[in-house]
């Protein structure tokens, strides 16, 4: 333990040996804090996570320089969903010791999977709006976008309680149980999940009692002494003569009357039926390939001038040089929607970053344009914000600026993504770049909240 | 009894990954050492005064 003043090695005593600080406090406070650490270990290795975090959260407001402490209660908000949380975590920690913390290997695990960073960042997205959804009693909305979320990030746990509490709403107690067992497996101390299990017998018993009494009250009934005015039918006293042979003889002249039956009227009835079906089948068949022979001739006629169409424009680009400016757009407006096609909006939108729309030749191919950018601009805007802010976090500057400046120009109006261009920038020590970014923000952001900081910026660097 | 609507207050909503910056500066609160410093030293004024 090292004093807190000038941070001399200490020992048993209650004064610094060095700098004569009082510690005795400081000293409490570490083992106190220790000792939280260890409940908080201790609930973690025993899946009681929502006590681990409150122990943890204890340890490090105890001594904030505890970094197993930060590790741990990262990792445990790892487990329970909560991402930021979790990154908050382990980046306090890694800017207390950089060396030999495994806050830096979580850190890089996150970075090393950007798809699965960005699949579960946007599953908390989600699920903030099936909440919003939740509250404003949209209850089915909320429900399917809870699924989503539950199928794309089966730790949130919060979903699973959410869509618990909606199940119990419509008493669905079944499908709610479902769900915080599953809850439980991940945290068994979760409180909220206790209380709504404990809700559900409760209701579950409720019912089963009153389908008891109800089958007792019918019993009752159906005991009941009789009254004065129950009427009591007497028994018939009327048989039926019983002599075997005769009884035989029926039984096959039954039968004898009834295969005949079968022979002469039904058989050849059914046989004309048949042919009769066969027919009618045969000829709505024929009917069938006609249409069909003819729409394939018409789709064939289609085909063909499609193919004619896409040649003559083959040709005519051919014919035009491919170095020229507005045909280099061109090929990227192209390229941009092949890729949307494909179902790839994010490098769709890649392809239209230096389109200048005010340059493409003709209304349609600006049409085009508008039609991309519409659909994928904001999304991957905010997919490249995700992970540049990610390689911002772990010291990437340079990744950092690349990914940002994409969701800058998808969208001009990420003034997030310019502080923290600039602050890349800054911390690459190239003063001049963000000199040129802090500028954007004063001209173009005058209403944010980071144009004192950045008029500050370029003052003291004229 | 479990009154849905007192219920659904208590849910709030997650830190999303754009607000992850603010989160962690916001985190910079004081630990127990330095709010006693913190309060000796108030203290330590006041009794100079």
């Amino acid at each position: 333990m090292r004093c807190y003043e000038c941070g001399a090695e200490l020992n048993s005593s209650d004064i610094c040996p060095k700098c004569g600080a009082d510690v005795s406090y400081y000293k409490k406070a570490k083992l106190a804090s220790i000792q939280f650490y260890n409940l908080g270990l201790a609930r973690a290795e025993k899946r009681e996570l929502t006590s681990a975090i409150e122990s943890l959260k204890l340890a490090v407001i105890l001594d904030r320089d505890n970094i197993d402490a930060h590790n741990l209660l990262g990792l445990v908000y790892h487990e329970v969903g909560d991402i930021v949380s979790a990154l908050s975590e382990w980046v306090i920690s890694n800017n207390i010791v950089k060396d030999k913390n495994i806050a830096g290997k979580y850190i890089k695990e996150v970075q090393d999977n950007p798809g699965r960073f960005e699949e579960i960042a946007n599953s908390v997205k989600n699920y903030n709006i099936s909440l919003k959804y939740a509250k404003e009693k949209n209850f089915d909305l909320a429900n399917i976008q809870l699924k989503k979320v539950i199928d794309k990030n089966p730790k949130l746990l919060r979903a699973y309680e959410l869509l618990a509490l909606i199940y119990m709403r419509n008493k669905e107690y079944v499908r709610a149980k479902k769900l915080l067992i599953a809850v439980q497996k991940i945290d068994r101390s979760n409180p909220l999940a206790q209380k709504y299990l404990n809700e559900i017998d409760f209701r579950t018993q409720k019912k089963k009692k009153k389908e008891v009494r109800e089958e007792e009250k019918k019993a009752v009934l159906d005991n009941k002494p009789l009254s004065g005015n129950d009427v009591i039918i007497p028994k018939s006293t009327y048989r039926e003569p019983s002599n075997g042979a005769i009884t035989i003889i029926n039984v096959l002249v039954g039968v004898l009357i009834g295969a005949a039956l079968v022979w002469f009227l039904i058989i050849p009835a059914k046989n004309r039926g048949n042919s009769e079906e066969y027919n009618s089948s045969i000829q709505q068949y024929s009917e069938k390939l006609a249409s069909s022979n003819s729409e394939l001739e018409n789709l064939e006629g289609e085909l063909k001038e499609v193919k004619a169409d896409r040649d003559s424009l083959n040709e005519k680009i051919k014919q035009l040089s491919s170095d020229s400016g507005s045909n280099k757009l061109l090929i990227s407006l192209i390229k941009s929607a092949d890729l949307f096609i494909a179902n790839d909006p994010n490098a769709a939108a890649e392809a239209l970053i230096d389109i200048d729309v005010s340059q493409l030749p003709g209304d349609d191919a600006k049409k085009l344009y508008n039609t991309i950018s519409g659909a994928v601009s904001l999304n991957a805007a905010n997919s490249f914000y995700d992970q540049g802010m990610a390689a911002f976090y772990t010291g990437d500057f340079a990744k950092a600026i690349e990914n940002l400046n994409k969701a800058y120009k998808l969208d001009k109006t990420k003034v997030d993504a310019v502080y923290n261009i600039a602050k890349s920038y800054v911390a690459l020590q190239d003063t001049d770049n963000a000199k040129k970014f802090y500028k954007i923000i004063t001209d173009e952001f005058k209403e944010s909240a980071y144009v004192a900081e950045a008029q500050n910026f370029l003052d003291s660097h004229n | 009894m479990i009154d849905f609507d007192e219920e659904i207050k208590k849910f709030k909503p997650y830190t999303e990954v754009d607000d992850a910056e603010s989160a962690i500066y916001n985190n910079d609160i004081p630990d127990l050492t330095e709010l006693i410093n913190a309060i000796l030293e108030s203290k330590d004024k006041k009794s100079k005064r």
